[in-house]
């Protein structure tokens, strides 16, 4: 009896508790102060705004590298076209030696490829000196110098102060960053909305142990909701005839947009979370594979019900949607939602969402309101969901029921999956891995779209626990605890 | 017996799988403080039972009143949070999460911080947080678990997660505990513990106690009353001594 | 009414066509318990390899499906011994984001390879000829797809209830440590699995593309993944259930497009798909396995 038991108990943790990834990054940030190193890279993105022309133009670039420079490295690949090596053999019509004509083309390829890798390597090597000179020597000295220095002040710092500082700290940086040029803005508030999609995608998927595949749903209804919101209050739009608020528009400093947005995104939030209702009761009765299913088919409804609704545009879309977000807006959001994610699943409370997902049975049994729980696990992630996408509505001006399709979905999943499931850091380093290689990508076109699934492959072959799987980073953030 | 309230009381309880009578005609009766035992062989459908007393599943048949109130048909958190509490056949710990957050899960029925006050750590949270974090540490002290607390609950040796479900257990603060086979893969000497354990359990928190269990080492030594059933039925019930030598109990044991 | 079964027609070749599909989810599910989401992209091969023989080869319909069921059959067993395999002992998600991976990666890869202009078979693959029947007009091409679908079909319900190796198909969700018992290797009932339902969506893919021929990369997405919501309503891993979801879905887009708007339909097949699950969540013909407590 005790063997068959501890068979299957051992059978059971699929989980590695360990974590070799996570337990060397924490001995190094433990090591030095969170402050140094982001006051390293702070004067990094200040060397760059100052003098990173000059230094880029010294090592042979026209401009500042994009992204880091992963972008000039992909572009050197930018006339890469495969499509002509197969379209012979699968073509649309009958053609003469389809053979022939598909391997001229596969030598065009290798030709074209072999020609574009010594820029490729040229270009690495440039924007590799390039960052270890902007950003890598700043980085290394301030950790260097600044622990030491900073370290006893921090420490006496009351804890809240500290976290406060570095909070503005990581503004400062990212909007000194994104400053440099309306591109690296942009990104980053693509960063900001992939972050909360994951860390609330997370909370399902990861904590909670379902498996949903439609989050990009709720995005799309908090999108249109808090469009339409906007749009009917704010503005003079063809679709919704002139703005019922037109006089607070005229308020200084852009006081409507500091009342209406904060709105807007909770009205787009409550939209998502009642759509989400459509998932949360049937996930009382099923879950696993059928509740899969349920997430898709709301995925697929929330798609077809926009396409058809005529007065947000039906298929074409909705314009017009005014271009409220900015860099700041969406850190804000941003920086809210995790914290909230963060706090819900280390209180006693959003525990009981992880021990549903060990033992529902035995949860409901040790006093867990198993379907409050999920009601709450459910609302909670889709109403973010819908809040990132109102900060994407606002961003982009457009919104578009495509959009919203299983494509959107599939990116949540593979940030989720990539950074593993139950980890915050882990979501919010995969969003930035996720969202820096996308946009990098960007000029290989479809090939892209080969290329990230394949990683995604490689990375459940290889490291099926994601990067962080159930753990999480731990910084050295100094200060005491107050009581 | 006596002239106290009675804590359980099960009348008639039936019910069914499909066509088969899982459970038929189930009578019991447990005052405060007592100790009793329910045997039988195995699929006799004792485990059938505790999953209807506690919510499981939703009897066919028959009323469950625990404490004055009927609880047949409520949900098994309700159930707990009236202050029933049970442990299972098969350990059911939270196997990823760690001793302590084992611990603090099952004070989920005595949360009273809503969804924000959570996300916005206001100073309820933090006052309701710190109450079920002295509790449940209070508990794995007095269960011997303390230098534990941190490690996840899959890396106990067995027996150790035996006595881990049962603190677990007495963290939702019960008046009834009720144990399904705790003995279950335990050498004669680890039960002469179990029985010491189990005594104490119950003076400490004065606890009504009920259970399953197969070592008739244990079921002698330390029950009080007995029920014996089969397919279903109760076959008989009292005093250990008498259920030694029933002879109904003897066939249905023996096969005959 | 005469449009009642005109339109009936139309349903049961839909139908067809789904079930095709559906079947290979439902077998791969009842042996891995994976949702393979590959499976619609799969589908899509199939069509993609009939392109190919019919043009490169200039085969004809019957050779033409038939290879392309054997190409594809050989590379659904390749996914999963490359793609899957590896993972067979990990937990079940990441399976499945790998098949979602893999569906990328082939509707992806195909549209980087092959362009994407539309494309369809040779005017003479299947010429079609329209009877009249009762006032019904009856082609060619939905008796062919009809037929040819219930015959494989059928040929599979053969081999699975009659065969040793349909029987330790169907043993192994329950029981992997039973087969070699039975003198099976688990390893080869899991190929042959992929082998059959990669064959079966390939054929479904060709007769797609003669009934309707547009035939383009992402042909399989919401095919695949509608085809899948049929296998589940039916109650996934039982292969009745994958048919009868296939042909209710078949019917209801077909009706719904005829009676309401063509443009409701997706939305009112999905919305009635999920009642369907709200109210047997385990679908028509799948059976709860209760936890033991």
């Amino acid at each position: 009896m005790a063997d068959v038991t501890e068979i299957t108990q051992e059978s059971k943790s699929m989980v590695p508790a360990r974590n070799r990834l996570v337990t060397a990054l924490n001995a190094w940030f433990q090591d030095k102060i969170l402050h140094a190193y982001l006051l390293g890279i702070f004067a990094g993105v200040l060397l760059e705004r100052t003098v990173g022309i000059v230094i880029a133009r010294l090592l042979g670039l026209r401009d500042l590298p994009v992204l880091f420079g992963l972008l000039n490295v992909f572009e050197a690949f930018g006339d890469l076209d495969l499509s002509g090596i197969l379209e012979p053999l699968f073509p649309t019509t009958n053609i003469p030696n389809p053979w022939q004509q598909a391997g001229a083309a596969l030598v065009d390829v290798l030709v074209t490829i072999g020609s574009d890798i010594p820029l490729a390597l040229l270009t690495t090597l440039q924007v590799t000196a390039y960052n270890l000179i902007i950003y890598g020597v700043p980085v290394f000295l301030a950790a260097l110098v600044l622990n030491p220095a900073l370290r006893g002040v921090v420490r006496r710092l009351p804890r809240a102060f500290n976290l406060g500082l570095l909070v503005a700290l990581t503004y400062g940086i990212f909007w000194a960053w994104g400053g440099e040029t309306a591109y690296r803005e942009l990104v980053l508030m693509y960063l900001g909305i992939n972050i909360i999609l994951t860390v609330s995608l997370n909370l399902i998927n990861g904590y909670m142990g379902e498996f949903s595949v439609g989050h990009a749903g709720f995005m799309g209804v908090g999108a249109y909701a808090a469009s339409v919101l906007t749009m009917r209050l704010f503005t003079d739009s063809p679709a919704f005839g002139p703005a019922l608020l037109p006089g607070l528009t005229d308020l200084p400093f852009g006081l409507h947009v500091l009342i209406g947005f904060p709105i807007a995104l909770i009205a787009g939030g409550v939209a998502a979370a009642l759509t989400g209702l459509l998932v949360a009761f049937p996930s009382f009765r099923t879950r696993g594979d059928y509740l899969a299913i349920v997430t898709l088919a709301v995925n697929f409804i929330v798609q077809a019900a926009l396409n058809n609704m005529e007065i947000v545009g039906g298929p074409r879309g909705l314009r017009g949607v005014p271009l409220w977000s900015n860099f700041t807006w969406v850190f804000v959001v941003t920086l809210l939602s995790i914290f909230a994610i963060r706090n819900l699943v280390n209180s006693t409370f959003g525990k009981g969402i992880v021990a549903i997902r060990e033992d529902e049975i035995a949860s409901g049994l040790m006093s867990v309101n198993t379907r409050g729980v999920k009601l709450v696990a459910f609302l909670t992630s889709s109403f973010l969901a819908g809040v990132a996408g109102g900060l994407f509505a606002h961003v982009l001006a457009y919104v578009n029921p495509g959009v919203f399709g299983i494509f959107k979905s599939t990116e949540a999943l593979v940030m989720v999956y990539l950074g593993g499931m139950g980890s915050i850091s882990g979501s919010i380093i995969a969003a930035f891995i996720f969202t820096f290689i996308t946009e990098a990508l960007r000029p290989l076109g479809v090939l892209k779209w080969v290329l990230i699934p394949l990683l995604l492959i490689l990375l459940m072959i290889y490291r099926p626990q994601g990067l962080f799987g159930n753990r999480e980073l731990h910084f050295n953030i100094g200060g005491r605890e107050e009581e | 017996m006596m002239a106290m309230e009675p804590l359980l009381e099960i009348n008639d309880l039936t019910h069914y799988f499909g066509g088969l009578r899982a459970v038929d005609d189930f009578d019991l009766t447990l005052y405060p403080g007592e100790l009793v035992g329910l045997i039988g062989p195995n699929g006799a459908g004792k485990t059938t039972i505790f999953n209807l007393v506690t919510g499981v599943y939703t009897p066919s048949e028959g009323e469950i009143i625990f404490d004055g109130e009927p609880i047949a048909g409520k949900a098994p958190h309700t159930i707990t949070g009236l202050g029933i509490s049970r442990t299972f056949q098969t350990i059911r710990l939270w196997d990823e999460m760690t001793v302590l957050d084992n611990m603090r899960v099952a004070h989920h029925g005595q949360i009273e911080y809503g969804l924000i006050d959570a996300m916005l750590h206001t100073g309820r949270y933090q006052a309701e947080e710190r109450r079920i974090i002295e509790h449940a540490m209070e508990l794995l002290h007095l269960f011997g678990f303390e230098r534990y607390a941190s490690l996840p609950a899959r890396s106990l040796p067995y027996g150790d997660r035996r006595r881990l479900e049962i603190a677990r257990a007495m963290a939702t603060r019960p008046k009834l505990l009720i144990l399904d086979e705790p003995a279950a893969g335990m050498n004669p000497g680890e039960v002469e513990s179990l029985m010491e354990f189990i005594a104490w359990l119950r003076e400490k928190f004065e606890l009504t106690l009920w259970l399953i269990e197969h070592q008739m080492q244990l079921v002698m030594g330390i029950c009080e009353r007995l029920t014996v059933i089969d397919f279903g039925k109760t076959i008989a019930s009292g005093a250990p001594a008498e259920i030694r030598t029933d002879p109904q109990v003897l066939a249905a044991y023996l096969g005959e | 009414m005469d449009q009642f079964l005109q339109q009936f027609l139309n349903g049961l070749q839909l139908g067809s066509l789904y079930a095709l599909i559906a079947l290979g989810y439902t077998m791969v599910y009842g042996v891995l318990l994976l949702i393979n989401f590959a499976h619609g992209d799969i589908f899509m091969m199939g069509a993609f390899f009939g392109i190919f023989f019919a043009f490169t080869f200039d085969l004809p319909f019957l050779p033409s499906l038939l290879l392309s069921m054997a190409v594809v059959g050989v590379m659904g067993v390749l996914i999963e011994r490359i793609a899957y395999k590896p993972l067979r002992h990990a937990s079940r998600l990441s399976v499945v984001i790998t098949a979602l991976g893999v569906g990328l990666f082939l509707e992806n890869g195909m549209l980087a390879l092959t362009g994407a202009s539309p494309r369809s078979y040779p005017q003479d693959f299947v010429e079609t000829r329209v009877f009249e029947v009762a006032g019904l007009s009856v082609s060619n091409v939905k008796i062919l797809i009809v037929v040819l679908a219930f015959v494989l079909m059928a040929g599979l319900y053969l081999l699975v209830q009659r065969t040793k190796w349909g029987m330790a198909m169907r043993a192994i969700s329950y029981d992997k440590f039973a087969l070699p018992l039975m003198g099976v290797s688990q390893d080869r009932v899991i190929s042959l699995t992929f082998l059959i339902g990669a064959a079966l969506a390939a054929a479904g893919g060709i007769l797609w593309g003669v009934a309707y021929p547009v035939l383009n990369p992402y042909m399989g997405l919401r095919i695949g993944w509608k085809a899948f919501i049929a296998a589940v309503v039916g109650g996934i891993g039982d292969i009745r259930g994958a048919m009868a979801g296939a042909m209710i879905l078949g019917f209801l887009e077909v009706y719904v497009a005829a009676y309401l708007a063509s443009t409701y339909r997706d939305l009112i097949v999905f919305v009635l798909l999920l009642a369907i699950l709200v109210v047997r969540p385990t679908g028509l013909f799948g059976v709860a396995r209760r936890q033991k407590v």
